[in-house]
């Protein structure tokens, strides 16, 4: 069984992976990085707490005013008055006189 | 069996309502006139499932409501086409000013989802509670809500209106008057 020996670390991007010949025999080595396993896989981390800075603003989501309301309101009444101020046609009476 | 006078009553003082909120459904006058006569027969054919007392407008809705869905989504002539006739079937010819916000207001109803202008429609020009809202689309009262703010916050941004002079038929009016216009 081959014996891993620590191999001191390079300069490589984060969870890079570096072989290198050791007598011989090839030595596999990860880049750590400098913290404690609790913390999880760094590159996931790293990816993580950019996407937190980096995050583009989602668009303030304020109530409407109650100017807004109204003006909304009663522009939606006046729409519907034109019809429910309609006579009602006749072959609605007409309808409803049959039973 | 003949329909009691007050029950007759009362169901031709909704007419007026369902046909504009059928209107809205159909896009068409003639169509939504046709809806409300379907109503009105199922209603008439299911007056006992009626509890006196109880809201007929919102029992009127519900039928009709649920006939559209039923009956004219089969035959899909649903109003969300993309040709835009259900929004051209709302354009009138302004005869006033004050008419084009009007048609701008109901052309941005027409672009909203099926779903939102439908409980806007129910909430905000029908008059009904959220409540009785979701009742008559057979969803919960949060969904109700969500729709209708959904579809105000749209309509607000598609008309830009931030305030209560930004919309409405005196705000040419209201302009002159206080730029001093008056002759």
């Amino acid at each position: 069984m081959k014996k891993r020996k620590p191999i001191p670390r390079e300069p490589r991007e984060s969870g890079a992976v570096a072989a290198k010949e050791d007598d011989g025999e090839m030595v596999w080595s990860e880049r750590r990085a400098a913290r404690s396993s609790a913390t999880g896989p760094p590159t996931l981390r790293i990816a993580v707490s950019a996407t937190k800075s980096g995050r583009s603003a989602k668009p303030k989501r304020g109530r409407l005013s109650r100017a807004v309301l109204a003006t909304l309101g009663k522009g939606l009444e006046d729409c519907f008055d034109e019809i429910r101020k309609q006579e009602v046609p006749e072959r609605f009476k007409l309808l409803l006189q049959q039973f | 069996m003949p329909l009691a006078p007050s029950l007759r009553e009362a169901m031709l003082g909704v007419v007026p309502s369902l046909r504009a909120f059928a209107m809205s459904l159909c896009g068409n006058v003639d169509r939504a006139d046709d809806l409300v006569q379907e109503t009105l027969l199922r209603a008439i054919a299911n007056i006992n499932s009626f509890e006196p007392g109880t809201n007929m407008s919102a029992w009127l809705f519900t039928i009709l409501r649920n006939l559209f869905r039923s009956e004219y989504r089969k035959r899909r002539r649903e109003v969300e086409d993309g040709e835009g006739r259900y929004a051209d079937s709302l354009k009138s010819h302004p005869e006033q000013p004050g008419r084009v916000e009007f048609e701008e207001l109901r052309a941005a109803l027409a672009e909203l989802p099926p779903d939102q202008r439908e409980a806007l429609i129910l909430v905000g020009a029908s008059g009904f509670s959220y409540e009785e809202a979701a009742a008559i689309c057979g969803c919960a009262v949060g969904t109700i809500k969500s729709r209708v703010n959904r579809a105000r916050t749209r309509l607000a941004d598609q008309l830009a209106i931030d305030g209560a002079d930004d919309f409405g038929p005196d705000r040419m009016t209201r302009a002159i008057l206080s730029a001093g216009g008056r002759g």
